[in-house]
């Protein structure tokens, strides 16, 4: 019933974030809103029995692509000015605390004090565990292939970018 | 939280990233609704992988994950060069295919 509860408040706020980032006007909210599609759909992954995946996806997506998305679009929003001096807003403050918060929730949970809960440890279906035996054991010809082509994306990239010798 | 409903769900979010394709007129804006495209397939995949008891839709979303985060690269890569020669980031002003 929980579960229920739960996929239908993610499923509506998924849709409302993807709205919002497809009607943005300005890119960095388009781009923080995809971030926060991600981190919905990762709960979506729990919810459906895919505790890695979810993990591999907030690493990935909100760890890896968003930063690179908003990277790009601060270049190029160079002409907007950004010495003004801060604000210090409700909502600066709060992010600030909630910020403090989850790093002490992190730090006692690193030294121990603060246990994970019970049966949050995953066995079984979706885990790391069956992930990583699936994919070396009948899928080891598309791991390469996609390890390959990972190599493939870091050249094209650097072709792309780099200035090329007059001669 | 039934099949179709995740169907459904997944459906809904496609077309939205698809509008977003189609409709916005920033390169950026345009690559993440891609982006927010592929993440709705991934939505199906892992629903079909619940409900029909097999892996072989979580091994596809971690392909899927990795296709994206190469395609993301090669596209930002892209977005700077354009910027560097045409100067805009708007899609009408790639008009021409010479540097």
């Amino acid at each position: 019933m929980i579960n229920h509860v739960l996929f239908y408040i993610t499923a509506v706020l998924l849709v409302l974030t993807y709205t919002y980032a497809v009607i943005a006007g300005n890119p960095v909210y388009s781009a923080l809103a995809m971030g926060g599609a991600f981190f919905l759909t990762s709960f979506l992954f729990v919810l459906l029995g895919a505790p890695f995946l979810a993990v591999v996806q907030v690493i990935i997506y909100v760890g890896a692509m968003l930063v690179m998305f908003l990277f790009i679009i601060m270049m190029f929003d160079l002409n907007r000015s950004s010495s003004a001096p801060v604000k210090y807003k409700p909502s600066t403050i709060f992010s600030y605390v909630l910020t403090m918060i989850i790093l002490l929730v992190a730090f006692y949970m690193a030294r121990g004090v603060v246990k994970m809960p019970e049966g949050f440890t995953v066995v079984g279906f979706g885990s790391a565990e069956n992930v990583g035996f699936n994919l070396l054991r009948y899928y080891l010809l598309p791991f390469e292939l996609a390890s390959f082509i990972l190599l493939v994306g870091v050249f094209g990239a650097i072709t792309f970018i780099k200035k090329r010798d007059r001669v | 939280m039934s099949y179709q409903l995740l169907v459904v769900l997944s459906f809904v979010l496609f077309v939205i990233g698809m509008i977003g394709v189609a409709m916005r007129r920033n390169i950026i804006i345009v690559l993440i609704s891609l982006e927010l495209m592929l993440n709705a397939v991934n939505i199906l995949f892992v629903a079909a992988s619940k409900y029909l008891h097999t892996m072989d839709g979580q091994i596809f979303v971690i392909m899927v994950i990795t296709i994206a985060a190469a395609e993301t690269a090669i596209a930002l890569a892209l977005v700077v060069k354009i910027f560097k020669t045409v100067g805009m980031v708007k899609i009408d002003d790639m008009k021409k295919l010479k540097w």
